[in-house]
């Protein structure tokens, strides 16, 4: 009898504890005008900013759910809590500052360590707020500006914050984009000066603790001519019965002969409900890298888009999506060229396993002013058993015929053959099947910086079991 | 009328996840001859209709599942048929029976036409069934044709289907086969003269190892529109379905391809693969392409692949260096790609007509 390799679910532990919220501030859940008035006195909006938050209610409320992609029936917006932040808080740049259960949070999720080690700077985001913020003295005697959004938003980067915010991602993208415009809160703020090079990576880390809340938080950053930053992105939440929300938005900038990386090691709870939107403007020269993992969330709809403006810009998404029980991850990205002799590298892996379910969706446009653009799409899936489900859902659009365009995409089972090849060479069966499948995602996780390659490989712990009969 | 939608949706602002007809024109039965159909009687019937949700992609699948031949097209053909009164077309090819038929259309100016087909290949038979497709440069018509095919145990069918249509013409073609066990079509679509074109074919593999072969080669130019549709839809265990699509796209026009392979739970061991290989050759063209693969069972092989664009430059650069100019090179390749396809027709008379057409 054939017996099915067992691979086991993401361990959790690490992520799942929980604080009592029993002290924050909670506006009411729902969504309604009076609700967005108040987070906007909460965070002493300028004017510009309510108008665009009312403006964005209405958006939202007139724009229906997305019909194309996994279900989202479990997810009540009169049951979401919109605004959180903790009790007394205050966005401090020393860990001694902050409260002592927010600070044992990210104390267990290694945040304070990677700073001390690995990092330039540090956000971290607890609900709804920026609970800390800091950046290394040389990054920020070099011109770098690391802070949250808020502050920026009233001190001397105002005009550029107003410039920038949702510009490149309107309110009128689509639902969620609307309701982010609507009700967000927290996030970094980031500006590369030209020419600085930041040799270590900047890191933003999010927190969802209360149960039943949505986390907002805009990220915006702003690399200009000849700059060059890595940006790490983390998120986590402790799993709940009641659904949660995460409609974060990244609005990314990146000047000419720029270059940006942008990873994210996403692993919300299980209760999640992912609905993300990322999105880069890359000009002349310029270059937008993304490396993405995608483990947690019940939901995710998550497709970081590439607009190549400028002559010569380009884009590389690497991704990798690991989808297990009760999870349909519908992940992907796209890639619109606007300038010539742009170019676009996509490379993906899913994993399926236990009744997950997987799609990988893109959409590559090649407009007619794109001359000589090149694209190459690769995807390839993998299901470790017959409960999950894996779809691959690749668009094109050419508009020019001095285009190159490859795409392929490739989707199955562990074959035996290779298992066999590999047992012929003296490993046993189940350190066959372990090394097809971290081969298998190894081009996302050779990616990532070595800290995160392991977290990644920790995300991903798998066990093998059984033979083949 | 809704038609040609894709198995699973995506983004709506792609406008690539189906068609919508606005305006469809009261149908008359089409006049066509039928040739080479030695003791192939025909018995005509009463298009029946089917009542499925043109976008309900479930209600589709559950029906194919159960033996309702679902076409690529979709089921608002099928209602229109069915209320235009369109006659059903019914043939059976038997072992007592020829096994070629070839239906022969001209739509003339101003005829709005239609026609429906349902071709019984009994256990184990083979079959051949060509349809050719023209008319005038000048005409202007509506035609649509729909084919269903209902393939026994064992039955194999060579389906050919050529076209050369001027550019006043709107054309619906579809296409639907129902197979069981160890059936086997091969499909071979040839597509000189566009005009405005709606191509849909679904394979419904049902039966164990079924197969569908499909090559397909597509001119598409001045401001022509084509828009397909191909799903194979895998049930059976062991089926196979390959998708072969050459093209060429010139001057200002518009193609989308949808190629769907849809590997349904159960259908342990089957394979499927689908290529597209576009070659644009002005700026005014629009190309879309849309590859899916939907996998609900594990023990499977699926994979799929798209080149788009011009020439490779190494490939360029060699022929140039032979002293051929870059235009007739690209003349020269465009006119290879279609032949290559019509190359592979097996009926000599059929082959040699339409070869000297791409000629």
């Amino acid at each position: 009898m054939k017996e099915k390799t067992y691979v086991e679910d993401i361990d959790r532990s690490l992520y799942d504890f929980r604080n009592e919220d029993k002290d924050a501030f909670r506006l009411d859940g729902g969504l309604s005008e009076e609700i967005v008035r108040q987070i906007s006195k909460e965070k002493n909006d300028p004017e510009w900013m309510l108008d665009l938050r009312l403006k964005s209610l209405k958006i939202f409320n007139d724009t229906p759910f997305p019909q194309w992609g996994p279900a989202i029936d479990g997810l009540n917006m009169d049951n979401i809590v919109t605004y959180v932040r903790p009790k007394d808080n205050k966005m401090m740049a020393d860990w001694k500052d902050v409260p002592t259960e927010i600070k044992d949070t990210f104390e267990k999720l290694g945040i304070p360590q990677a700073e001390r080690e690995s990092l330039a700077g540090v956000g971290a985001q607890y609900d709804s707020e920026l609970v800390y913020h800091n950046i290394k003295k040389e990054v920020a005697e070099a011109g770098v500006i690391y802070t949250d959004l808020e502050s920026a938003m009233h001190g001397e980067y105002a005009d550029m914050i107003k410039e920038h915010f949702m510009k490149l991602v309107p309110p009128t993208d689509h639902k969620f984009a609307a309701l982010h415009g609507a009700v967000w809160s927290g996030g970094s703020f980031v500006y590369v000066p030209k020419g600085v090079k930041v040799e270590i990576p900047l890191q933003s880390y999010f927190r969802l603790n209360a149960p039943g809340a949505g986390q907002f938080e805009h990220t915006l950053i702003i690399v200009d001519e000849g700059a060059d930053l890595h940006f790490i992105e983390g998120c986590s939440a402790p799993k709940y019965n009641v659904a949660n929300l995460h409609a974060g938005c990244v609005e990314l900038f990146v000047g000419k002969n720029a270059k940006l990386r942008y990873s994210t090691i996403e692993n919300w709870s299980k209760n999640m409900y992912n609905l993300n939107t990322k999105r880069a403007l890359v000009q002349d020269g310029g270059t937008i890298q993304w490396i993405s993992g995608s483990f947690g969330s019940h939901v995710s709809y998550l497709y970081p888009t590439s607009v190549l403006q400028g002559d010569g810009a380009s884009s590389e998404f690497t991704g990798v999506t690991f989808s297990g029980a009760g999870q349909d991850l519908d992940t992907g990205c796209k890639v619109i060229h606007n300038g010539p002799n742009t170019k676009s590298y996509v490379n993906t892996r899913s994993i399926s396993k236990s009744g997950g379910g997987n799609t990988f969706r893109s959409s590559v446009n090649i407009n007619p002013k794109a001359k000589n653009a090149k694209s190459s799409i690769s995807c390839a899936s993998l299901m470790l058993d017959s409960e999950s489900r894996s779809d691959t859902i690749p668009a094109m659009d050419i508009r020019t015929k001095d285009a190159d365009v490859g795409h392929e995409a490739k989707i199955g089972s562990i074959s035996d053959d290779t298992v066999f090849y590999l047992m012929s060479r003296g490993l046993s069966e189940e350190d066959a099947r372990a090394l097809i499948v971290s081969g298998f995602a190894d081009n996302v996780s050779k990616e990532l910086p070595l800290e995160y390659a392991v977290e990644m490989n920790n995300l991903i712990r798998l066990e093998m079991i059984g033979t083949i009969g | 009328m809704y038609i040609n939608h894709l198995p699973a949706e995506t983004w709506n602002y792609l406008k690539m996840n189906g068609t919508e007809i606005l305006t469809v024109p009261k149908l008359t039965n089409a006049s066509f001859t039928v040739s080479r159909a030695n003791n192939i009687e025909c018995e005509l019937g009463q298009h029946k209709g089917l009542n499925i949700d043109a976008r309900d992609n479930q209600a589709m699948r559950l029906a194919a599942k159960n033996g309702v031949n679902v076409t690529g097209v979709g089921p608002d053909l099928d209602k229109l048929l069915c209320e235009n009164n369109i006659s059903l077309n019914q043939y059976e090819i038997n072992e007592n029976t020829g096994n070629t038929l070839l239906f022969s259309f001209k739509a003339v100016d101003k005829s709005n036409w239609a026609s429906a087909f349902e071709i019984t290949v009994k256990k184990g038979c083979k079959a051949k069934v060509i349809e050719e497709f023209e008319s005038s440069e000048e005409a202007k018509a509506f035609l649509a044709v729909q084919t269903k095919f209902i393939l026994e145990e064992g039955a194999s069918l060579e389906f050919i289907q050529l076209q050369r249509l001027g550019a006043g013409v709107t054309f619906i073609n579809d296409i639907g086969t129902m197979q069981a066990e160890k059936s086997v079509v091969n499909l071979q679509e040839v597509i000189l003269k566009t005009a405005k074109t709606y191509l849909g074919s679904r394979a419904n593999l049902v039966g164990d190892a079924a197969e569908f072969h499909a090559e397909v080669g597509y001119l598409v130019d001045n401001k022509d529109r084509l828009d397909m549709n191909f799903v194979a839809f895998q049930t059976g265990k062991k089926t196979d379905s390959t998708l072969n699509v050459k093209g060429i796209l010139r001057d200002e026009a518009f193609k989308i391809f949808r190629g769907t392979i849809d590997f349904i739970k159960g259908c342990v061991a089957s394979k499927g693969q689908e290529l597209e290989d576009v070659l644009l050759l002005d700026d005014g063209v629009i190309n879309q392409t849309i590859p899916l693969i939907l996998c609900d069972e594990e023990d499977v092989e699926g994979d799929h692949g798209a080149t788009i664009g011009q020439l490779d430059e190494e490939e360029l650069f060699y022929l140039k260096s032979r002293g051929i100019k870059e235009e007739d090179i690209y003349e020269m390749l465009a006119k290879a790609r279609l032949e290559s396809v019509v190359a592979k027709i097996s009926d000599e008379e059929i082959k040699t007509k339409w070869l000297s057409f791409i000629e």
